[in-house]
């Protein structure tokens, strides 16, 4: 089987997309039911450098990919080589 | 931004005594576990498979495919980080003057806001139990209330016996009750003590839906 690699892209951006609703949530409960102290927003600080820097680094990795490659998943079958025959 | 208490419910004569969290170590040892999860990835790519690393650097399709789970892993490792963080900061117990909030944050959307009124006190018992919390000194409060609600159960707060004191001190407070009356239970097998409102002042309540009742 074999499709292009650019779909794992749209993959990645869709649990992209969760992941910062997700997140916007939990940034509703801080302003919502929090008070911004200095160890809230200490963590909330590191929250934000670890994510900028986990995204920086993988927009900077995917910008010199070549999204054109196709991406091949071969399947073991009872036909393959690799099976021992009985 | 100000404390709920402060924000929505606060009334006139009510003064806020206490804020309490749970102890630091709590949210601590849930990091160790994050930072275990955090070194998985790289263990198994630097050490285990040192081939992965030449894939990422020639960007196959498969070490492409690599570098975006490793992405996805550390973005939701983040995520879980801040979770805790939110599970953590948010549950909070308040003593007033008059009343004690409980405010429980149960993942993303359940929040519970409970209060007892200092008159509904029966007693305060704190537990602490193992070698960490003796250490650090945190343990879990109970509050056995002649409400409906059977307990007012808070874990790991630190300096549990001084915060079941003051509770105390404020429910004594609050009934004009003198404290010289008030004991403090102390077993020899149980090294936990409970204390016990003063029962001689208090007028006659009904029974507890745990059947423990009040002369």
């Amino acid at each position: 089987m074999e499709f292009p690699l650019a779909w794992t892209l749209l993959l990645y951006m869709i649990l992209v997309v969760v992941f910062l609703v997700v997140a916007g949530i939990n940034a509703f409960h801080i302003v919502r039911f929090g008070s911004f102290d200095r160890r809230n927003r200490i963590m909330v600080a590191c929250y934000i450098v670890v994510v900028v820097a986990v995204l920086s680094a993988t927009v900077a990795y995917f910008a010199s990919v070549d999204w054109s490659q196709a991406l091949q998943i071969s399947i073991p079958s009872a036909s393959s080589p690799s099976f021992p025959s009985p | 931004m100000k404390h709920p208490l402060q924000v929505d419910s606060q009334r006139p004569d009510e003064e806020r005594i206490m804020v309490i969290r749970r102890h630091g170590f709590v949210f601590f040892r849930r990091v160790i576990f994050l930072v275990v999860l955090l070194a998985i990835p790289l263990v198994f790519l630097f050490a285990l498979t040192p081939a992965a690393w030449d894939l990422i650097l020639e960007q196959t399709p498969g070490g492409v495919l690599l570098v975006m789970l490793m992405s996805v892993y550390y973005l939701y490792l983040g995520l879980y980080f801040l979770h805790t963080w939110v599970d953590y900061y948010l549950d909070v117990w308040i003593l007033s003057t008059k009343r004690i909030v409980n405010i429980e944050q149960r993942g993303l959307f359940s929040r519970v806001v409970s209060e007892l009124l200092l008159d509904k006190v029966q007693d305060v018992t704190v537990e602490v139990h193992g070698v960490i919390p003796t250490m650090l000194h945190f343990g879990d409060i109970m509050i056995q209330t002649a409400g409906e609600s059977p307990r007012f159960h808070f874990d790991d707060v630190p300096t549990p016996y001084k915060v079941a004191e003051t509770i105390m001190g404020l429910h004594r407070a609050y009934t004009n009750t003198p404290p010289k009356g008030g004991t403090t239970d102390v077993r020899a097998e149980d090294p936990v003590p409970t204390f016990h409102a003063e029962p001689e002042k208090r007028p006659p309540q009904a029974p507890g839906p745990t059947g423990v009742s009040r002369p």
